[in-house]
């Protein structure tokens, strides 16, 4: 079934495309990849999915819902982790995950429940009543995580959410995120660093520039190339995007 | 509009602004503090000074012969008391005498007799040697009316014939408490008391968000752009109103304190001193039920503006750097919203001056403050206010919604 559904989605900054007639298909129970290169457009479209960004064309349905038009129902429906999300320093870990409990309308003893769940889960529970203010990069990132599931919603966003971890707390993201998928769920992986797309991902897609330049699984796009890693399709496809975008500017010159 | 997730809003930033020792400073202890200082040891401080003062006599140096009629005005009469000292040359007098005198050879003893000048040596950069000469004019020109006094009593004339038209004033308001120098000051202490416990939280609640990034996540959650400005206008209005209430207590704390603590600790004599000197500065406090009631609620109103007024700088701003900077000119502006009210007594009755944002709440406080507080001014202020703050609070939500001001720097 499909969970978000992005028809020709178009923003521009200024002069720059940041996204130029972008159309995806994502169905829910699985680990969507967003692979591209810095600057290709990922945060931007991630982010009108998130309601926060306003296209310029085109539109993005979450779960049938018209993100532009029923942003609060759309927001109700997904969770967005992404690289460096803070925590509100001066309230504990429990505070940050209540705070956000009460704005998604998740009732106390729901949070309750979740909050023990996921300090399980994450392995958050010795620290959980601490004053954020004195967590490490990984602990907040936890805590983010947690607080982005706490109201179990359809689909997670996890944007880059790795930068900047160590060992254990990436590996404890990976887990979480394969765990959240076996729920059903749909979780859209955005990175830039293909060993960790390889280990996750079901199905990816790269953008380029603003445009999708592939949209297959992830074990069709490593067969793509001799040594069947995504690094290597990833590279391939990139570069020949880019030979086109050169040889098009060049004949329009 | 869901008011339940405004006031979550509401309440997580007031639990994190209370655990902020800064805010806490800021917003507490400045404005609780500032008032007793301000009523209290300032009038002891200059009760104080002019006990100093009068115990240690100002030294006079004279050179010659004064009369014993203008002696006595100078060593203790009704003006202050001077401590006469001989010298051989007034010019070489020294540094231990606050001015100098040469008294001539002759000395006019009665109208009629020839002119002579006394000669005062003075230091111009000595504060205590330019009030002495104060004195001694004064005592001269006692001592010259003594007697012209005598010559009209030898002449059969009575000397209040040199009087013959007096003034007496007589206060036409008799609630009125008169010229007060706390009702024109404190409606700017609270101003700034508001302002400044506001503005904590208005840059933590805005800039610090982005920081800290934490806004985010909070606009990819169900509450709309409205109701999160109006979570943090309210977070904002909450610690700038406390901080204002927070300083009329102090007011009130320094009322009990003149009124029973002094006289309980350093005895009547202290107390009444303390209210002598106290009403001699116009920092005398008598506050009825209906004048807190109208300072209250003006305040309550002032807060409101100017909590939307810090707010909206801070919502533009992309750092507590950059935050601080817009922030500063609005004390700026509250004192010039002030200057009307100061001067209003010499521009008439001047109705419209209510309906101002700002200026017609202070005008309400400094009414209420000399017991001339009227309902339909305070409405006409809280009118003004609400108009201009809802202004201010739309322009705050436009500010918002831009993704060019949300997404700088991120």
């Amino acid at each position: 079934m499909t969970m978000i559904k992005i028809e020709r989605l178009t923003k521009r900054f200024k002069s720059v495309a940041a996204l130029d007639g972008v159309s995806l298909s994502l169905s829910g129970g699985q680990i969507f990849g967003l692979l591209g290169p810095n600057g290709a457009g990922k945060t931007t479209l991630l982010r009108i999915i998130a309601t926060l960004l306003k296209p310029d064309q085109g539109a993005v349905f979450l779960d049938g819902l018209d993100v532009q038009v029923q942003a609060l129902a759309v927001r109700q429906r997904l969770g967005l982790v992404n690289a460096g999300m803070g925590v509100y320093e001066r309230l504990s870990g429990r505070e940050n995950l209540y705070f956000f409990a009460e704005l998604y309308g998740v009732k106390k003893s729901r949070a309750d429940a979740r909050i023990a769940q996921l300090s399980a889960e994450l392995c958050i529970g010795a620290w959980i009543d601490q004053p954020a203010g004195g967590y490490s990069t990984g602990m907040k990132q936890k805590i983010v995580i947690a607080r982005a599931v706490l109201h179990e919603p359809p689909v997670l966003i996890l944007d880059e959410a790795s930068n900047g971890l160590d060992v254990l707390a990436r590996r404890a993201l990976m887990d979480f995120a394969i765990n959240y998928r076996a729920l059903g769920k749909l979780v859209i992986y955005s990175t830039h660093v293909m060993a960790e797309a390889q280990t996750l991902c079901d199905h990816a897609a790269i953008l380029h520039m603003g445009r999708v330049i592939a949209n297959d699984s992830v074990a069709n796009l490593r067969a793509s190339t001799p040594n069947g890693t995504l690094e290597e399709a990833f590279f391939a496809i990139t570069q020949q995007a880019s030979q086109r975008d050169f040889e098009s500017s060049n004949q329009g010159t | 509009m869901r008011i339940r997730r405004i006031f979550s809003l509401l309440k997580m930033q007031v639990q994190a602004s209370m655990r902020d020792r800064r805010t806490f400073w800021t917003m507490v202890l400045v404005p609780l503090l500032m008032m007793p200082v301000l009523v209290l040891v300032m009038p002891l401080l200059m009760a104080k000074i002019g006990t100093a003062v009068k115990l240690d006599r100002l030294s006079v140096a004279v050179e010659g012969q004064i009369p014993a009629a203008l002696s006595a005005e100078l060593s203790g009469g009704i003006l202050p008391p001077l401590k006469l000292t001989p010298v051989e040359n007034a010019e070489k007098a020294g540094d231990k005498f606050v001015v100098a005198l040469r008294v001539p050879a002759v000395i006019p003893q009665a109208i009629g007799a020839h002119a002579a000048t006394l000669q005062i040596y003075v230091d111009r950069a000595d504060k205590r040697s330019a009030a002495t000469v104060l004195i001694i004019e004064a005592a001269v020109a006692r001592y010259n009316q003594a007697l012209l006094a005598a010559k009209l009593s030898s002449l059969g004339i009575s000397p209040s014939a040199m009087s013959p038209l007096k003034t007496s004033t007589i206060s036409a308001k008799p609630g009125e408490l008169g010229f007060n120098l706390l009702g024109m000051i404190l409606p700017i202490l609270l101003s700034i008391w508001t302002l400044v416990g506001g503005q904590a939280t208005a840059i933590d609640t805005t800039v610090g968000e982005r920081e800290r990034a934490t806004l985010e996540a909070l606009l990819a959650a169900p509450i709309s752009r409205a109701e999160v400005v109006l979570g943090k206008y309210l977070s904002v209005l909450v610690f700038g109103l406390s901080s204002g209430l927070l300083g009329l207590c102090g007011l009130g704390i320094s009322t009990l304190i003149m009124k029973f603590g002094v006289s309980h600790s350093f005895g009547p004599i202290a107390a009444i001193a303390l209210s002598a000197a106290s009403a001699k500065l116009g920092l005398s406090v008598s506050l009825s039920l209906a004048s807190g009631v109208q300072i209250a609620l003006a305040t309550l109103s002032l807060a409101s503006v100017l909590s939307a007024l810090v707010l909206l700088p801070c919502i533009y701003a992309r750092s507590y750097k950059e935050a601080q900077m817009y922030v500063a000119p609005t004390a700026i502006l509250a004192m010039l919203a002030s200057a009307p009210v100061q001067m209003k007594d010499f521009f008439g009755e001047f109705a419209a001056l209510f309906w101002l944002p700002l200026t017609g709440s202070i005008a309400c406080i400094s009414d209420a403050l000399v017991g001339n507080a009227r309902v339909g001014d305070l409405l006409a202020a809280i009118s003004g206010n609400l108009a201009l703050t809802t202004i201010l609070l739309a322009l705050a939500l436009w500010t918002f919604k831009r993704e060019a001001v949300i997404f700088r720097g991120v």
